[in-house]
């Protein structure tokens, strides 16, 4: 029999295995990617057109393709979430607008860009280009967005709209002098996140965003984002300029690395942001 | 105007007042004057719709989607639930202070202007004019003069609730409804509130809930008794406490339940 110390013990030690087990597959995964993608790290392959092998359109093209997104993303889903929390009674229809952004929440998002090429891309703009990708992303993202939104809302204390309709405020006025000020925060962490997810993202983007190598000038061009390019490099035949498979192999691995890095930064930031709400909140209390 | 014994007028007429959230009814059949420049208590147990009563007066009670409320209730002979009413323009004439301090999240300055924006006073100079002279009636101004500018959630409690009730006398209203305001407060507190609130009584009528005879004792002129919805004893302070006309008003003052 074992004591109860040993116990203890026991399933100490087996807990430390499996949390180390964990670790060590993030370690030798982004070890992986680093260590082999480090050989291409260059500046000149980083910033280096892309028609020449580098990587300035997928860099251009991401950060393009994200500003569209957020463009649309924003507006509409605070202004759902809006909706949803402040506005709309409790009913069978707000139940069905919540039940179907959940419902989207789940859905594959090849499925989006299924959806994005049959409708921006075929009807709407005629080609798959940074707006028909955006839009697409868009519709990935808004249920996540709405959901955090309508989170950061809901969060604001009842006693402080109640301070504000005491006062004589109209809905209106207290939304946007009490409610969507003190969201923001939320609301940040939620584009943060959602930015995490748009440069994440390929499947949606594989049909709609078009690939061209050039910089993209107008939302009409079409352009290609880093994982978009990753994709092309691990899966394209070794032909063009004499490179070989292991030559693309590294060369998306580089790219790999940066796409790890961009994301690290980003939770930084989102934590960053939350943390500072978060403080923010708790030394007025 | 209709004048009392006592030769006040009413500042607020209720008369067969029923009050429902969804299927439950929490006022009955309510009737009651409040007494213009005098503090009214409402006293009573737990859920005894005291609360809900008070927050009839300028209609807080709108922000619950299913309550409902029939009967009449006059603010200077204006029916405050008739189709004319504009709520805005009644939460000016009728302030409100709540149970928790709740300054919002911002300077102690912009607590106090935010409601005058709503007014439409925007000129800076006329706004901090208005704002001194309000710290100055809940004495808050000696305290606070030097850190206008620091975020109203660094003071202290019993501040907060004073902030509160100047930010709700800047507005210039009749009236002040008051929900529990010295609950949540220390005894010093609450006595600088107290005193504040027999200074205010000359110029505006008050009405407070509390759950606290003492203090309903202590300050009031008038006091009513509620008990599950109906209002089942009310009259001047001194005669609701010395000798209470209903069994059940004398059990609570004596202590016996509540």
């Amino acid at each position: 029999m074992l004591t109860k110390n040993s116990q203890q013990n026991l399933v100490w030690s087996i807990l430390w295995i499996i949390t180390s087990l964990l670790m060590l597959v993030l370690i030798l995964l982004i070890g992986f990617v680093f260590v082999k993608g480090a050989p291409e790290m260059k500046l000149s392959f980083i910033f280096g057109a892309t028609t020449n092998g580098g990587l300035m359109t997928p860099i251009v093209g991401t950060l393009y393709l994200t500003i569209m997104t957020l463009i649309f993303l924003i507006p509409l889903s605070v202004g759902t979430a809006l909706y949803l929390s402040e506005y709309a009674k409790q009913n069978w229809f707000t139940e069905f607008i919540r039940y179907s952004l959940s419902s989207l929440a789940g859905i594959p998002s090849i499925i989006f860009g299924l959806f994005g090429v049959a409708l921006f891309v075929m009807i709407w703009f005629k080609k798959a280009s940074i707006i028909a990708g955006s839009f697409t992303l868009t519709c990935l993202a808004l249920p996540f967005m709405v959901a955090t939104t309508e989170e950061a809302i809901r969060s604001i204390p009842k006693a402080w709209r109640e301070a504000s309709y005491g006062l004589g405020a109209t809905k209106w006025y207290t939304i946007i002098h009490v409610v969507l000020p003190n969201a923001t925060p939320g609301i940040l962490t939620g584009v943060i996140m959602s930015i995490g997810r748009v440069i994440a993202e390929t499947a949606p983007l594989l049909a709609t965003a078009g690939f061209s190598a050039f910089l993209p000038v107008s939302p009409l061009d079409g352009t290609r984002t880093l994982a978009l390019h990753l994709f092309y490099l691990a899966t394209e035949a070794p032909t063009v300029g004499g490179l070989t498979r292991n030559d693309l192999l590294s060369q998306a691995m580089a790219v790999g690395t940066v796409l790890i890095l961009l994301i690290i930064l980003l939770n930084f930031l989102a934590r960053m942001i939350f943390n500072h709400f978060n403080q923010k909140v708790r030394g007025f209390r | 105007m209709k004048k009392n014994e006592d030769g006040r007028k009413h500042k607020i007429s209720v008369r067969n007042l029923d009050f429902y959230y969804g299927k439950k009814q929490v006022l009955k059949n309510i009737s009651m004057d409040i007494r213009e420049n005098k503090i009214t208590a409402l006293m009573g147990p737990s859920g005894c719709g005291k609360s809900t009563f008070l927050r009839v007066m300028n209609r807080m009670n709108d922000l619950i989607p299913e309550a409902k409320a029939s009967g009449t209730v006059l603010l200077d002979h204006e029916d405050i639930y008739g189709n004319n009413t504009d709520v805005v323009k009644l939460r000016q004439r009728v302030g409100m202070v709540f149970q928790q301090p709740n300054p919002l999240p911002k300077s102690i300055f912009e607590n106090m202007a935010y409601g005058l924006k709503i007014k439409g006073i925007h000129d800076k100079g006329k706004q901090a004019e208005l704002i001194e002279k309000s710290l100055k009636k809940t004495s808050l101004w000696g305290e606070v003069k030097e850190e206008l500018h620091k975020s109203a959630l660094s003071l202290s409690g019993g501040q907060q609730q004073r902030l509160c009730i100047a930010r709700t006398i800047v507005m210039e209203p009749e009236m002040i409804l008051m929900d529990e305001p010295c609950s949540a407060l220390d005894p010093i507190s609450t006595t600088k509130i107290e005193e504040l609130m027999k200074e205010l009584v000359d110029d505006y009528t008050i009405v407070i809930v509390t759950h606290n005879m003492q203090q309903a004792h202590r300050i009031s002129d008038w006091t009513g008794f509620f008990y599950m919805g109906d209002l089942l004893e009310y009259g001047k302070t001194k005669e609701v406490f010395n000798e209470p006309k209903e069994k059940k008003t004398r059990e609570y003052i004596e202590g016996r339940w509540g």
